[in-house]
């Protein structure tokens, strides 16, 4: 029989993320069921804000939903772990070794997503976020970005900073470009590809091009219930899909990013490129919060060495 | 079916008087029960209202509420009002044009309209009055001078358009200046018409000597403090435009204590003014929100901007419709519950038909500045009425000329949109 | 009987009235110090953004609901129920009060649940403070039960009204009348 499904996030209509991982889903959906399946799509914070997707999606609110482990860390703590600053640096190597983790009996699949009756379809990472500044403070070394004020959005992001010595400040995405303009921020943790979007390329004077001080992983996810009541050849379809989608995706971002890292750097901004002793000592410092993050884990009686350990052996390290 | 059905509740609800929040709340949880049970109602009633709240931006609407208590209770109005006297009161219809510039001023400082018509009402009313203004002119230029202050940043009104339409509140609020001063002109063109034509309706005032205008020029340094606290704040990079809407609070907090007369009963008093206000607004807010959902999940919306789209008729001819039926709404309906209600409806059209939302947003905050002083529910003409009490209808006659003249602005900001695009564009926007 | 069951629902709401108006001063002053620290000092309240989105702003709304729609903030739109004769609008003071007391009662619910569920998983923020995220929801549902509470009483003394044919005794409805001040 003929089935609908709505899917639910917050970008807004023809965000990159649409072009390149939700529609091309829905498309693949449709065409490997010959038609028997189609999308209702509901973007831009139609069915909720991005923490509340989770609990939306869990209820059937919508049978596609968003879910951002950041943005639910209370629930889902665990799945953070992609977020963590300084694992890796390349989009696939990271959203691939996040789908082991989530793949049925993955360590993350049994010890989270089975518990909140969550099925994962794909996974992306718009990119590994770099530390852009506009103030006109050179940055050349590690000591330069001490004091410097840096728009984060919470969580390990913030250890980021501060493990950096710099300031960690919140505002909203909209507030941005007038703060950095206005020098109420000298800087902000970004995906190149958002700093694009924001139009920041004109006030960005420096970013580094080749750390991770940390990124927002998210899902694309069906309640375990909504999923169970989807016929066997509807379910075969929507995993091929997903797998699909969840490769090709992290291809292109990555090509995104580096298409805007060159733009960005055309507009004027200057590579930070650490020394070996900075680098080594950064490195150190990030290490330190993705350990810290386990241990802390581990007292709430829950596996964060566990996850933390299988994330780098699916990274390869 | 279920559309229809959950709107004809939601019109009878309003027309037996529950409030516009709870109409909304009670068809939209209909509604949503309708389309897929008590699971989909508890999913969203666990979500949506702590979510409607949860947010750091939202701060500030109590921020602007608090504001406005506390420059009531700051007397700074007076001054105000007494200094721009002093400078215009000499030309023909020259009180009720210190009236606008006051009104202005005070909206420079004030996020409400009705905080600045209730003071407008006990500062410039009586000093009218008491020089022989015909008391119907007098009142009509208090109650259209009080809804400035919507459209002069900082405003409530503003924020919640710029939160339900997603447009950059800092964009929105800078791009209420210029019209602000245009509608302000407006006002004082249309006042001095009527006092050129029949002078006996307002009589001139006697000369302030140069002392004393200079005496009143006190008033300046509060009002620039605040000015300085809201706007200027944001444009040195201070604070970010939700931060500055506490500093500006602040400020106000101090000069309510340095220069008003604040005992701690009164200022506990404004306090819980500001806080009941920030409910009233949230507690719509919270209605919107699941009224939202069914809106969206029904996806009427998306089918009447289709239906719309497909008519052959000129965008311009839509515009119109939509802003003669927002002056008709604001006749009867709360400027508020009228944002929340159509924009969420509204807006998905505009943008369809190539209109920028942030011009939007101005013109539609400057039609429900017409909608408070049109019968039968004009809030500011109701708070003149009841500060000054003169009679409600001679008031509302006393505004008549300025709704003919605030149709031709409203013509004329539709017709050059830049007066409202190019100083936000300034912004590096 | 029915006024002996307003007087916990007074004191709750008299009480929650100092608790929102000390949540707003508190948001205005945190606010202000984060900005002059951050600009001063460059060392912002790095608890204050969590703090004021998580439970300020939820407290200084949901706990005041029922204290500000007595007080007739709340907008509706009265052109034709004005006109109503009592009976009428003993009726649809009833259907209203209903209709709060069904919702505001599922809001409760819901958020007592919700809030209860996260005090058990004891469900806290990643980061560097480990904020809980149960209290919220627990205030939802604290605010929402007192003014279904109020509608509630509302709805029986307009039933009473009603059944014995006498006005309604003013102290125990919630009828908004309209908002006699705005806050556009
Ligand atoms: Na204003
Ligand atoms: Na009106």
């Amino acid at each position: 029989q003929q089935i609908t499904l709505r899917v639910a996030d917050t970008f807004p209509n023809g965000h990159t993320i649409h072009e390149n991982a939700t529609k091309l889903f829905m498309t693949e959906v449709t065409r490997l069921t010959n038609g028997q399946v189609t999308f209702q799509h509901f973007p831009a914070e139609q069915i909720g804000k991005a923490k509340d997707l989770l609990a939306l999606t869990q209820a059937g609110v919508t049978d596609i939903g968003l879910v951002v482990p950041a943005y639910t860390s209370d629930k889902m703590p665990l799945s953070a772990v992609a977020d963590l600053p300084g694992a890796f640096t390349s989009n696939c190597q990271g959203t691939l070794a996040m789908e082991t983790l989530l793949a049925p009996g993955g360590v993350l699949r049994t010890r989270e997503w089975d518990v909140l009756q969550l099925h994962p379809l794909f996974s992306y990472i718009l990119a590994p976020y770099q530390m852009v500044v506009s103030s006109s403070k050179p940055v050349k070394a590690l000591a330069d970005v001490e004091g410097l004020k840096i728009r984060s959005v919470g969580g390990p992001l913030d250890l980021a900073v501060h493990s950096v010595k710099a300031v960690p400040v919140r505002m909203s995405p909209a507030e941005i470009y007038e703060s950095m303009s206005r020098g109420t921020i000298d800087g902000a943790l970004l995906a190149m590809q958002s700093v694009v979007s924001y139009d920041l390329t004109k006030l960005i004077r420096a970013g580094t091009i080749d750390e991770n001080f940390g990124t927002i992983f998210s899902t694309y996810a069906m309640s375990e219930r909504n999923w169970r009541k989807l016929p066997t050849n509807v379910q075969a379809a929507i995993t091929t899909a997903g797998s699909t989608i969840t490769h090709e995706s992290c291809k292109r971002f990555e090509a995104s990013e580096q298409t805007a890292m060159k733009a960005a750097q055309a507009a004027g901004m200057t590579a930070i490129t650490f020394n070996d002793g900075d680098r080594a000592k950064l490195h150190g410092a990030l290490l330190n919060i993705r350990r810290d993050w386990a241990k802390d884990l581990d007292r709430r009686g829950k596996p964060g060495t566990e996850v933390l350990d299988a994330f780098a052996a699916a990274l390869g390290n | 079916m279920t559309g229809a059905l959950a709107l004809a509740v939601l019109f009878l609800l309003l027309a037996i008087g529950a409030p516009v929040g709870l109409a909304m709340l009670g068809a939209g949880i209909l509604g949503l029960w309708m389309i897929g049970g008590s699971g989909m109602v508890m999913g969203i009633l666990q979500n949506a209202p702590l979510s409607t709240v949860s947010s750091y931006e939202l701060i500030t609407i109590p921020m602007f509420l608090l504001m406005a208590e506390f420059v009531l209770l700051s007397g700074v109005a007076d001054s105000l009002f007494r200094a721009t006297a002093a400078l215009v009161g000499r030309i023909p219809g020259g009180l009720g044009m210190a009236t606008a510039l006051a009104g202005a001023g005070f909206g420079a400082i004030c996020g409400t309209s009705t905080a600045s018509a209730a003071t407008l009402s006990s500062t410039s009313l009586p000093a009218m009055l008491k020089l022989g203004y015909e008391p119907k002119m007098a009142a009509g230029v208090v109650a259209i001078s009080g809804t400035l202050a919507m459209l002069i940043p900082p405003s409530v009104a503003l924020v919640i358009y710029g939160l339900l339409a997603e447009v950059n509140i800092g964009a929105l609020l800078i791009g209420g200046i210029i019209p602000g001063i245009l509608v302000t002109m407006t006002i004082m063109l249309t006042v001095f018409l009527l006092a050129w034509r029949h002078p006996e309706r307002a009589p001139r005032s006697p000369a302030v000597s140069w002392r004393e205008k200079i005496e009143l020029l006190r008033v300046v340094g509060p009002m620039l403090l605040l000015l300085t606290l809201v706007t200027g704040v944001i444009y040195s990079g201070i604070a970010t435009p939700t931060e500055a809407s506490a500093l500006g609070a602040f400020g106000a907090f101090v000069l309510a204590i340095t220069h008003g007369q604040a005992t701690p009963a009164k200022l506990g008093h404004s306090v819980l003014r500001a806080v009941q206000g920030t409910c009233m607004i949230a507690f719509i807010l919270l209605g919107a929100s699941i009224f939202g959902y069914f809106f969206t999940l029904t996806r009427l919306t998306q089918d009447l901007v289709g239906w719309v789209g497909a008519m052959e008729v000129s965008r311009w001819v839509i515009i119109a419709i939509i802003l003669a039926g927002y002056i008709v709404l604001g006749a009867f309906m709360d400027q508020i519950a009228i944002l929340v209600l159509t924009v969420p409806v509204v807006l998905p059209l505009i943008k369809s038909l190539g209109f920028d939302p942030l011009w939007f947003g101005i013109i539609k905050i400057v039609t429900a500045e017409v909608g408070m002083i049109t019968p039968p529910i004009g809030l500011n003409c109701y708070i003149v009425a009841r500060y000054s009490g003169r009679p409600v209808g001679e008031v509302f006659q006393g505004t008549l000329p300025h709704f003919v003249a605030h149709l031709v602005t409203i013509a004329i900001l539709v017709a050059w949109p830049s007066i409202i695009l190019w100083l936000p564009a300034q912004m590096g926007r | 009987m029915l006024t002996v069951l307003k007087i916990p629902i007074e004191i709750t709401e008299r009480l929650m009235n100092s608790i929102c108006s000390v949540l707003i001063f508190l948001i205005m002053v945190i606010v202000t110090a984060d900005v002059l620290m951050r600009y001063i000092f460059t060392s912002p309240l790095s608890w204050s953004y969590d703090m004021i989105g998580m439970y300020l702003m939820p407290g200084l709304f949901f706990l005041i609901m029922s204290k500000a729609y007595i007080s007739g903030s709340h907008v509706n739109v009265d052109v034709i129920s004005a006109r109503f004769p009592r009976r009428l609008h003993d009726f649809s003071e009833i259907l209203i009060a209903s209709i709060g007391t069904l919702a505001f009662a599922l809001i409760a619910i819901a958020g007592a649940e919700r809030g209860w569920d996260g005090f058990l998983a004891d469900e806290v923020l990643a980061g560097s403070i480990p904020w809980p995220t149960w209290p919220a929801p627990l205030l939802v549902a604290l605010g929402s039960s007192l003014i279904a509470a109020r509608f509630l009483l509302s709805g029986i003394a307009h039933a009473q009204a009603l059944a014995l044919g006498s006005p309604v005794d003013s102290a125990l409805t919630v009828a908004a009348t309209h908002a006699k001040e705005g806050f556009e």
